[in-house]
């Protein structure tokens, strides 16, 4: 019972290691989506912080080098946001050098609807400006304020409201796109994401004529959005700080996207989990039947030798199931391939079961453990009890489960049978990231279903054979 | 059974060295006198048994040591690793189990597709490494638990007549050479399958030719060329066979008695 439940808790850690393998794996010479440039895969050495993003852009910018016209770019980019780590330490910088910062600035004044920012003509008076912005302002980029005026302004936008929310510009995006997501009245939504697009600079909105459907697609598209360039605005806090060499990774926006979609689509634009769902059949019939058919198949045919008292005939039904699984799959597809699909369904499971049989047969006829070595000659031993044959049998076939699911795979993509199999030889194909890591965690979880299963058979066994020897005194 | 015994090495050992020499020896050939057998094609329905055998014989200059550079890494990898855990600290026990437990969570078949995918340009040395790591965690966990399962027996039994556990040990070895024997046939056939079946998806290595590529090859035809399936088939079953030959050799030469005493 022990090993059962091991084996239930080990699941999830090795559900969430194969998922990262699988996705190093299917993403690593995949180009990053958009938004994703520069993001490492699995790791993050250096997390982004918002606070040494805008300073190393005002440092560029002040010291006007080849790289000024970028900075002065990221620093518009990163506009209201950046505020707070910018304004109050911009004293340190040299007079010409605080001119040049503040004047790369403005874009981001007018961004934000200042009425003053019009007048603003050279570098002294932008940072007159933005010295005395910051001295009205400065308690207002605290989350607190943002959220009540964004509520506010979700609730019904006036004309001031609006200028108090646009004048926090990207500082308050966060809670934008918050509120979007929760709002239930279709008007906060559609005022909401006009906000937003007019800060982020991006056409997503909300009009007044959309449908139910165009609006929920406008504000997940904001989600998706700022899944992806949520550590450029706001710095991590708490937990997530500690998180976030972890949490700034192609992965982590993978997953996050990943469950908030339900798996979104795979590459032939049917919903990853719609497929996973109506492939499954197939794939787990043909499993459950080279495991359990052949376990079953294995034993009888170990009894049925057995009955012939000579050991030529186990002899023999080891050496043949050796040979069989000698032989690569590829070829006895290749073989046995016949045009009609129903002929093609009987023969790939046919294959199966035999491949069952013979896993079943090669570890039914030896003993293991209690310190005898397996041998694979001296089959006439290994037959003293069918019961125990078929307890080694399901168990060697539970250990080679993952084998015979890679047969199946393969099975299904030589007779072209709709499974787990064929999809994922497509996926591999397209370089499917959504399918590969998917595939891969619903493996993880039926193996792991299947060694759990035949833990706990083994244990209940025990048990039995515990209290029947009690019994008998 | 002592004559047995002597027969039984005298065929399976020159075997298994033929088997493992044969790829070297064409390759040498091949080498020294530039022969033109790379130009050969895959089989096709029309090739003739020697143009299938031709390539069967220069695709086995590229497997045997695929095949033997698996076994050798993922058997020396695999006892430095059960020694480890044997030897070393308490925790490794505990992680080389985990291991193994995670590599049986993705089908064989399933990993090496995903390391396909994950090298810019496949390579042999990548189809080798990937092998090699998931065979290495096997052996080693196989190694382990017949370690621990020795160092039980002794406790129980051999310490109880006066057997010194260098001497137990060494008398075990015996035992374990028959264990390695088993998995490294196994191992053997499971790198020509899964060879195979990489080239049977279109993930093989492109320009080099294999048995494995070459059973792919004909299967993709539709209908295999016979003189490929002769091939493909012989080859199969003198691998599994010899192994199978070479595993009764090494289970009788541990003292125990022969099959035929059942």
């Amino acid at each position: 019972m022990r090993e059962a439940l091991r084996r239930a808790l080990w699941i999830l850690p090795t559900i969430v290691l194969v998922s990262l393998l699988a996705f190093w794996a299917a993403a690593r010479n995949s180009p990053p989506p958009q938004g994703e440039e520069g993001l490492p895969l699995l790791f993050n050495s250096r997390p982004t912080r918002i606070e040494t993003l805008a300073w190393n852009a005002a440092l560029s910018t002040a010291n006007a080098g080849a790289e000024a016209a970028h900075a002065e770019q990221l620093l518009v980019r990163l506009g209201g946001a950046a505020l707070p780590h910018l304004l109050p330490r911009l004293d340190s910088l040299d007079p010409s050098e605080r001119r040049e910062v503040a004047w790369a600035l403005m874009p981001v004044a007018r961004r934000m609807r200042i009425r003053e920012a019009a007048d603003v003509k050279d570098g002294p008076e932008a940072e007159q400006f933005w010295i005395s912005f910051w001295q009205d302002h400065f308690v207002d980029f605290k989350p607190t304020v943002t959220r009540r005026v964004t509520a506010r302004f979700a609730t019904r936008s006036t004309p001031l409201r609006r200028e108090e929310l646009l004048r926090l510009d990207t500082y308050a995006l966060d809670e934008i796109i918050d509120q979007m997501r929760v709002a239930s009245d279709p008007a906060a939504a559609r005022r909401l994401s006009a906000a937003a697009s007019h800060i982020a600079e991006k056409p997503w909105t909300i009009p007044e004529s959309a449908t139910p459907l165009a609006a929920r697609q406008t504000v997940e598209l904001w989600q998706a959005w700022w899944a992806r360039h949520e550590n450029k605005y706001t710095d991590p806090a708490g937990a997530e700080y500690l998180l976030a060499p972890a949490l700034q990774t192609r992965y982590a926006l993978w997953l996050s996207e990943a469950l908030r979609t339900g798996f979104g689509r795979v590459t032939t634009g049917k919903a990853a989990l719609d497929t996973l769902r109506e492939t499954a059949p197939s794939t787990v019939f043909l499993f459950a039947l080279g495991l359990l058919g052949g376990s079953l198949l294995g034993v009888a045919l170990v009894a049925l030798f057995r009955a012939r008292k000579h050991p030529l005939w186990t002899r023999a039904a080891a050496g043949i199931a050796l040979s069989w699984l000698g032989i690569p799959t590829v070829l006895l597809i290749a073989l046995v391939r016949h045009p009609n699909e129903d002929s093609q369904r009987f023969l790939a499971s046919a294959l199966v079961l035999l491949s069952g049989t013979a896993v079943a047969v090669l570890h039914a006829r030896s003993p293991s453990g209690r310190g005898r070595e397996p041998r694979t000659v001296r089959f006439g031993r290994a037959f003293e009890h069918v019961r125990g044959a078929g307890r080694r049998a399901i168990r060697g076939v539970a250990a080679n489960a993952s084998t015979l699911l890679g047969v199946v795979f393969l099975i299904e993509y030589g007779f072209d049978l709709p499974g787990w199999g064929r999809e994922t030889v497509r996926a591999v194909l397209q370089r499917d990231v959504t399918w590969l890591v998917l595939i891969v965690v619903s493996t993880a979880i039926l193996l792991g279903f299947v060694h759990i299963l035949v833990a706990l058979g083994q244990s209940l066994f025990q048990l039995a054979r515990e209290r029947r020897i009690r019994s008998r005194g | 059974v002592a004559e047995k015994r002597r027969s039984g090495s005298l065929l399976g050992w020159p075997l298994a060295l033929g088997a493992g020499c044969s790829g070297f020896v064409v390759w040498l050939l091949q080498t020294v006198t530039g022969a033109a057998l790379g130009t050969l094609e895959a089989p096709n329905r029309e090739a003739s048994f020697g143009a299938a055998f031709g390539f069967f014989l220069h695709a086995g200059a590229y497997a045997l040591p695929v095949v033997l550079a698996v076994l050798f890494l993922s058997l020396v990898a695999g006892a430095a690793l059960s020694g480890i855990v044997l030897f070393g600290p308490q925790p490794f026990e505990a992680v080389l189990r985990r291991l193994h437990e995670l590599g049986a969570a993705i089908p064989p078949l399933l990993l090496l597709m995903l390391w396909r995918i994950a090298e810019p340009n496949p390579s042999r040395i990548g189809f080798i490494a990937a092998l090699s790591c998931v065979f290495a965690v096997e052996i080693a966990q196989l190694l382990a638990e017949t370690g621990r399962r020795l160092e039980r027996t002794y406790d129980d039994r051999g310490e109880a007549v006066g057997a010194r556990w260098q001497r137990f040990l060494t008398n075990s070895v015996v035992e374990l050479r028959s264990q390695l024997a088993t998995q490294a046939a196994l191992v053997a056939g499971a790198v020509f399958a899964l060879d195979a079946a990489l080239s049977f998806i279109g993930l093989g290595v492109r320009g080099m030719p294999t048995w494995g590529s070459l059973i792919g090859a004909a299967a993709q035809l539709g209908n295999v060329a016979p003189s490929a399936v002769v091939l493909a088939l012989g080859g199969c079953f003198a691998t599994v066979i010899g192994a199978y030959r070479l595993l009764s050799i090494q289970s009788n030469d541990t003292g125990q008695p022969a099959a035929g005493a059942d």
